[in-house]
């Protein structure tokens, strides 16, 4: 039974912190809202509808302007050009639906234009399944369209750090102007938790969107959103400008979390909901004596090396677990410059992996180390 | 045959044609002719046949340019700078004495 | 008194079409509507990918340059967040029918105000004359070097009459260049199409029968000649949709 005390702390708690339960998706959905996004142009796909379906209503709600579009070719398109109208604009899909859009995205980081991509993804490859997955790493971070260009990957691990990351997201791609992916799972799509929609985001210093395609008589001269370059002279010096955009990103933009490294034997390196599992994992580990930390990079691009020269040399190795056969695996590699042994442990197809499961592979460790 | 009769009747009509307040146009053409492509549409559209493609001149970019032999027939119908890809002809028109 | 010249709805660039190409004319056209109509500061031009991938460095508004026949899917985008300017995509017969022809028939089929100008010259001409979906049955072109046949390349598409058939559309007509008559008749249809904009009364197409003298093989006056011979017969000009007659 509670005490008096107890029961007035738990009242004050309640009334003092605004959280509401709701869905991955419609916390997507109102964080953009809540981020002041103009535009939002999508298409169904599993396991995301709910965001286009809470938009459609939602952004008619705010006055501001919402297509479901023909495909997610289209959608993306659309995007480019609300994009290069100035507005701050965003499209959401999942794995299949996003590899539509590689050329989109393409056009949009080599125009420079902001906006952003929420990618709630399923297991491939194909059409695969609507089942959890964290197969489009690759997808995500090493894009899939053409070119030399980068698209911010952030990855949240809880229904109220996507709504953080959503926010932020906005801000990062109107900053740099730049493509920025919101990288969920189906697990956050779908799942409930305890959400704060209110909680304020850092605002960054953006500059107005003078480079808007939005008629002569607004502005000086003539804006052209464009990525054409024919004359390699120039061509190559928009990608060195593009790639100066990049260093500053990973200068200053890089976020993950290390958790419970004091004493660790193995560090777990896991994003998202596996980081979630992973909890649960090290936590059973820690009541057999065996001490696990996890790093948990929330940049996917840019990639939080840095995290991986603060490991301990003591540690006895890294265990990479993912939703997938191996691919933020390989960024780990490279991350780890040879110093620590790799191991590997993933599931695929849409199947989740178990805290036991996750257990069983620091016990085994050395049979799943990788070359 | 009938081609080239109707053609001549043509002609006939444009340069007797008065304008709506009854006096004879002439025109007078002027040229940039460093947009010229020497592409000859003006030449096959001129109804009073004053234009050719000049192979003694030519621009920087390596086209022929566009001769006037008679400016006196022009009659300003502008035909020439409507049909013009590259907007190389500005067309005035004056009263013809 | 000056009869005509150069819009100043053009830059002051050359273009880089070859001689005697009817992009330079039609170009002007649309140049011409937008100055005599006022909005060259508030219009917003989609180019699209081939030969006048360029046009948004001829024609004197801002633009945006998009891929290969998404250009109804960015104009979408642009009029949605600036209803007030006018958008207007240019896009040739292989963008526009082929792969765009899903974003051309939603954005008609949503009724979005833009104005979309269609140069059909039955070939894909700025990657050297292949076969496009309005090419003649056995017109001869790099990609149906015996001619275009029925059985392995079908018919050649009529977005004409394919348009008239969507509701959204609120203008559709096809006219032709091949001589001054029609090219004035040209610029006509397109003031219609952008006054029905500035009206808002919905989707407008103007498909423009054109030539490509250099992939045909011909010389430009010889390719206006050809277009009014073996096109017209297959792609009948008039008004296909006038949502202001119906």
């Amino acid at each position: 039974m509670l005490s008096f005390a107890q029961i007035q702390l738990l009242r004050w708690r309640c009334l003092s912190v605004s959280k509401i339960l709701m869905k991955g998706n419609e916390a997507i959905a109102r964080a953009a809202v809540a981020a002041g996004c103009d535009a939002f142009f999508g298409y169904p796909i599993t396991p995301q509808n709910e965001i286009p379906e809470y938009l459609s209503k939602l952004m008619k709600e705010h006055g501001r302007i919402f297509v479901q579009a023909e495909s997610e070719v289209a959608a993306i398109n659309m995007v480019y050009g609300a994009a290069g109208s100035g507005a701050r604009v965003m499209t959401s899909s999942s794995s299949c639906g996003i590899a539509l859009k590689q050329e989109g995205i393409s056009y949009i980081a080599g125009s420079e234009l902001p906006c952003v991509i929420v990618s709630v993804m399923r297991a491939g490859p194909g059409l695969g399944g609507i089942q959890p997955s964290q197969a489009d790493y690759f997808q995500a971070t090493r894009g899939g369209g053409n070119g030399d260009y980068y698209v911010v990957v952030l990855a949240p691990e809880s229904i109220q750090e996507t709504v953080d990351l959503m926010k932020q997201a906005f801000e990062i791609a109107d900053l740099y102007r730049n493509p920025v992916m919101v990288l969920a799972d189906g697990l956050i799509g779908q799942m409930m938790e305890a959400v704060d929609l209110d909680k304020p985001v850092k605002k960054r210093h953006i500059e107005p969107k003078t480079y808007a395609a939005i008629g002569t008589d607004y502005h000086e001269g003539r804006n052209i959103i464009n990525s054409l370059g024919l004359d390699p002279v120039y061509l190559e010096q928009h990608n060195l400008a593009l790639e100066r955009k990049y260093k500053e990103i990973i200068k200053h933009e890089v976020q993950y979390e290390m958790y419970n490294m004091d004493h660790a034997e193995y560090i777990i390196v896991a994003y998202g909901t596996v980081a979630r599992i992973s909890r649960s994992a090290i936590d059973e580990l820690k009541e057999q004596n065996i001490h696990v930390g996890m790093i948990r990079p929330i940049t996917l691009w840019p990639y939080p090396k840095k995290a991986f020269d603060l490991i301990p040399k003591s540690v006895k190795g890294l265990l990479v677990v993912e939703m997938s056969l191996g691919q933020m695996l390989d960024d780990v590699q490279i991350a780890n410059k040879g110093r620590f042994k790799i191991a590997f442990y993933g599931r695929a197809g849409g199947m989740v992996p178990e805290p036991e499961e996750i257990v069983d592979a620091i016990l085994h460790f050395d049979e799943k180390v990788v070359d | 045959m009938l081609k080239n009769v109707l053609k001549r009747l043509t002609i006939f009509k444009i340069i007797t044609l008065k304008d709506r307040s009854g006096i004879l146009k002439k025109g007078k053409l002027t040229f940039d002719d460093e947009a010229c492509k020497g592409c000859e549409l003006c030449v096959s559209f001129c109804p009073v046949e004053i234009l050719s493609l000049d192979k003694d001149r030519i621009n920087s970019s390596g086209y022929h340019l566009i001769s006037v032999s008679d400016m006196d027939k022009c009659i300003g119908c502008a035909n020439c700078a409507i049909v013009c890809p590259d907007s190389v002809i500005k067309v005035e028109v004056f009263e013809r004495e | 008194m000056i009869r005509y010249e150069r819009t100043k709805g053009l830059t002051d660039l050359h273009t880089h079409y070859c001689p005697g190409c009817t992009h330079g004319i039609l170009h002007k056209l649309v140049a011409e509507v937008l100055e005599e109509l006022g909005v060259l500061g508030k219009t917003v031009g989609v180019a699209s990918v081939g030969c006048s991938v360029f046009s948004y460095d001829y024609i004197n508004t801002d633009f945006q340059q998009v891929a290969h026949g998404r250009a109804c899917a960015v104009a979408t985008g642009i009029k949605r967040v600036l209803p007030d300017r006018i958008v207007f995509t240019y896009q040739g017969d292989g963008d526009l029918a082929s792969i765009g022809i899903a974003e051309t028939i939603h954005a008609a089929n949503r009724g979005e105000n833009i104005t979309v100008i269609m140069a059909n010259n039955a070939t894909y001409g700025m990657t050297g004359g292949q076969m496009a979906p309005t090419t003649l049955i056995g017109q001869k072109t790099t990609t149906s070097q015996e001619g275009r046949n029925i059985k392995q390349h079908g018919r050649p598409m009529k977005i004409s009459e394919i348009f008239s058939q969507i509701e959204g559309a609120a203008y559709v007509e096809r006219t032709s260049m091949h001589n001054i008559a029609h090219i004035n008749k040209t610029k006509k249809a397109i003031k219609k199409a952008f006054t029905y904009q500035m009206e808002n009364k919905g989707f407008t197409l103007i498909e423009v029968v054109s030539t490509c003298p250099v992939n045909w093989g011909m010389k430009p006056r010889e390719a206006l000649d050809w277009s009014k011979e073996h096109m017209l017969p297959i792609f009948p000009l008039g008004v296909y949709k006038d949502v202001m007659k119906s």
